[in-house]
């Protein structure tokens, strides 16, 4: 009897339990929709703490109870919810045994402190942080401060409404159509320019030096207002976006599934790509699991409306630009479409496995030129069915683009 | 006993070699050049009157028939009209070469050389009244010629192939009369005929060669096992089932596939050297390093290694300085083979494996992209633009203007990103 009690206690603390709760999910159009989903793997029948993820508001170390208020019921739901579709999604998909055997992840929604090597949350008092989420690496904490050692953890930050004059802000997309405007600007003035110059002829040819007549004041005007009215236009283009466009920005992350899954995508390739600092190829790959993930290429362009940095879009065809290698200029949707490209090339089952079997050729320090089409060569060279004609398409590909 | 059986085994393999010398089989071509609707509409037809292993029975009797050392397309097609009679079979001869094709027996460029052996004969004659055909003089060199003529079964047609025998006879014309026009060499024809110099069927076979221009030198069935057997004693085939539909594409403007462009335009040597160009560049392509050395006198002074994508450039770039150097070998006389060209010679001797061909083919539109309707149209649209925006007056002056901006904006991306690119060095 006794035997069967304990059995029945060790049963009931292993056992992982199911339960429903509302949730932000993509619909088929891949719009946010609130929906009910059931939570798997939940040890606790009173908060979110289940066999893979425990998730805790800002810095306690107490599960969200199910009975909190429902803003925060629906952000743990729903970080829950797609961190273990992204856990499966590794697990089951690419088999990886790395992300099988990782302990247990801590995951604070919420959290507005910096993270700090040392002591795992920065002081209150240095600058809280909004409309963004991190993956932290593992740390040993530091015992004599009374800080416990913690694992890798995701933190999502709370959203907070932010003035576009705020954000430091270079548009790739304006700054295109700037330039476009600045050519037909150009060409109008041309225009005018021609047309001035052939009435001129025009004038002198037909009245033999009476030609000023024939320089009406209409077609003056007519001439020279096209002029004035494009630069105009030109001039007052930048107050004029600033008046029409979008004036707050806001990010709650903890709502959108492919940050969940970017997120997650970090921890799980943190095998290779050590969590030590953010570059373009790590944002990329992260980016390109994500999109696995969320099973769609319209990740890049869904970000693109809320986030800081301009220019994300799957789809668009970027140049390589030296600065690309750098931090403050690395563009991670560069490596993402670029990546995006290549599993297009190989095939959606050869391009995913090719892909998480790329990471084994990277670092934290890889560099686009470098490592990284060097890793993809040699990625193909042995995992590839053709090799050779697989390596020819990818790099004339990569030409294309300008690498 | 030892020496028997090396004298046996040197026997066979004579005998096979002589079985392979008379053997036209397809070993190398994929679907047939002559699958066009039309041809697969002589061929259907053809399969009416006579079953495909049928065709191919008579067509390898007919080739046991020929000397294997000189193979006649003449005599061949000849032979195999004279089976096809006496079994009573009426068919379109094309549609049963065709059929013939159809079992692998022959290949597209002994195919297409059987087929031009058979328009040639088939051609018909201008029903030319005899006033309008102008009469050559008496001149000491038409008068010469008329001897040729007179004498061209037994000098030419003795012992070569129809084709062979009219390109020595037009020679000889050529020595006697090298600004000879073809209506001349007509009407000394006629007139051999009228004085009885030649038969009729020899007027006919002459008129017909003369009509189809044979003198121009063409590829012969002699000359395409010739240069097979060169390329297949140095190059052996790896893989005797391979074959690859890349070589049997129709070259633009040419009414030819690839493979047999490449046997009527280059020598088994030129073949070689052009597949050997391949070699490199495949070498250059597979190639794990590439490093640039500069050297003060012995001293390695700097060692440049070429990123991935710099790799690649410059095996492209490594490519076409061959082939700029291949056209000033003796072999080529200032002639620049068509990369194209350079692919199938390569598969011809095994360097490119039927899979690869069409990724390494591909790499041609790196620096030859191929133009999309809209950029050719552009270069219109901008050229007639510029003019619009003086001849439009205002308001509607800004239409012109915004299309040259639009095709500036679109079709000028599409150069070459690394032109101006200080960070790369290929």
């Amino acid at each position: 009897m006794k035997k069967l009690f304990f059995a029945a206690l060790i049963l009931s603390s292993t056992f992982a339990e199911a339960r429903s709760f509302k949730a932000v999910v993509r619909s088929n159009l891949n719009r946010a929709d609130e929906a009910m989903v059931e939570l798997k793997d939940l040890t606790s029948d009173k908060s979110f703490d289940g066999k893979y993820f425990k998730i805790v508001i800002g810095k306690s170390d107490e599960a969200v109870k199910f009975d909190a208020e429902e803003g925060v019921l629906m952000r743990a739901a729903t970080v829950y919810h797609h961190l273990t579709t992204a856990r499966n999604y590794f697990v089951q998909k690419l088999k990886s045994d790395y992300v099988s055997d990782t302990p247990k992840m801590v995951i604070r929604i919420e959290h507005k402190n910096q993270f700090s090597e040392l002591g795992h949350f920065a002081n209150d008092n240095l600058e809280p942080q909004f409309n963004n989420a991190l993956t932290i690496p593992a740390g040993k904490g530091l015992a004599s401060r009374g800080v416990k050692p913690w694992g890798t953890e995701i933190w999502f930050r709370p959203k907070k409404k932010v003035h576009i004059s705020e954000l430091n802000t270079n548009g790739l997309a304006n700054q295109e159509f700037k330039v476009l405007l600045g050519s037909f600007r150009n060409q109008i003035h041309m225009q005018s320019l021609q047309r001035f110059l052939a009435q001129t002829v025009q004038a002198f040819a037909t009245d033999r030096g009476q030609g000023l007549e024939a320089f009406t004041m209409e077609s003056l005007v007519r001439t020279v207002g096209s002029s004035l009215i494009m630069e105009f236009g030109y001039q007052f283009i930048d107050p004029i976006t600033k008046a029409t466009s979008r004036k707050w920005y806001w990010l709650d992350t903890a709502l959108v599934p492919e940050i969940i899954y970017h997120e997650y995508a970090h921890a799980a390739l943190s095998d290779h790509l050590v969590l030590s600092h953010s570059t373009a190829i790590i944002e990329g790959m992260a980016d390109f699991f994500a999109g696995q993930i969320a099973g769609s290429p319209k990740l890049a362009k869904h970000i693109k409306k809320h986030n800081t940095f301009n220019g994300k879009n799957a789809k668009r065809k970027q140049e390589y630009m030296i600065q690309f290698e750098m931090g403050e200029y690395a563009n991670t949707d560069f490596v993402f479409s670029l990546l995006w490209e290549v599993k297009n090339i190989l095939g959606e089952e050869k391009g995913e496995k090719f892909m998480f079997e790329l990471r084994k050729r990277l670092t934290t320090n890889s560099t686009i030129r470098g490592q990284l089409l060097e890793g993809i060569i040699q990625t193909c060279d042995a995992i590839c069915e053709e090799p050779f004609n697989d390596k020819i398409k990818i790099l004339k590909a990569l030409n294309l683009r300008g690498i | 006993m030892r020496w028997l059986l090396i004298c046996l085994s040197l026997l066979s393999m004579n005998l096979l070699a002589q079985e392979e010398g008379t053997s036209l089989r397809n070993m190398r071509e994929g679907t047939s050049f002559y699958s066009k609707r039309m041809d697969l509409y002589i061929k259907n037809r053809a399969a009416k009157r006579l079953t495909i292993s049928e065709a191919q029975s008579l067509f390898k009797e007919a080739l046991k028939k020929q000397d294997s050392k000189s193979l006649c397309a003449y005599s061949l097609n000849q032979d195999a009209l004279q089976l096809l009679r006496e079994r009573a079979i009426d068919v379109n001869f094309k549609g049963f070469l065709y059929l013939v094709r159809d079992t692998n027996e022959i290949d597209d460029v002994s195919l297409g050389i059987l087929l031009r052996a058979h328009e040639v004969k088939t051609s018909s004659l201008y029903d030319k009244n005899e006033e309008h055909i102008i009469s050559p003089d008496n001149s000491e060199a038409n008068l010469a010629i008329l001897k040729l003529i007179a004498s061209f079964d037994k000098r030419f047609a003795k012992t070569a192939c129809f084709d062979e025998a009219y390109r020595s006879f037009y020679q000889e014309v050529l020595k006697a009369d090298k600004k000879i026009k073809s209506y001349t060499l007509e009407g000394l024809l006629h007139k051999a005929r009228n004085e009885k110099l030649i038969s009729d069927h020899l007027f006919v076979s002459l008129e017909q060669a003369r009509i189809n221009e044979l003198q121009n030198p063409t590829l012969t069935l002699t000359s395409y096992m010739q240069k097979v057997r060169t390329l297949r004693i140095q190059y052996p085939l790896r893989d005797e089932k391979e074959q690859s539909n890349f070589v049997t594409v129709k070259i633009k403007k040419l009414k030819m596939s690839r493979r047999q462009r490449l046997f009527e335009s280059y020598s088994d040597l030129q073949i070689i050297m052009m597949g050997n160009i391949i070699k490199t560049l495949r070498a250059d392509l597979e190639a794990t390093k590439v490093e640039i050395l500069v050297y003060n006198g012995q001293e390695v002074r700097r060692r440049l290694e070429l990123e991935p994508m710099e790799r690649f450039r410059f095996a492209i770039k490594s490519l076409r300085k061959e082939r700029a150097r291949l056209s000033l070998n003796t072999f080529f006389n200032g002639r620049s083979p068509d990369y194209m060209d350079l692919m199938v010679a390569s598969y011809e001797i095994g360097i490119i494996p039927a899979s690869e061909l069409e990724a390494v083919g591909s790499l041609e539109e790196i620096w030859n992209p191929k133009k999309s309707f809209w950029d050719k149209a552009g270069v219109w649209i901008k050229t007639l633009s510029s003019v619009a925006t003086i001849v439009i007056p205002p308001p509607y002056g800004f239409i012109p203007a915004l299309a040259i901006v639009v095709i500036e904006a679109t079709a000028g991306k599409k150069k070459d990103p690394n032109t101006n690119d200080p960070s790369v060095l290929f």
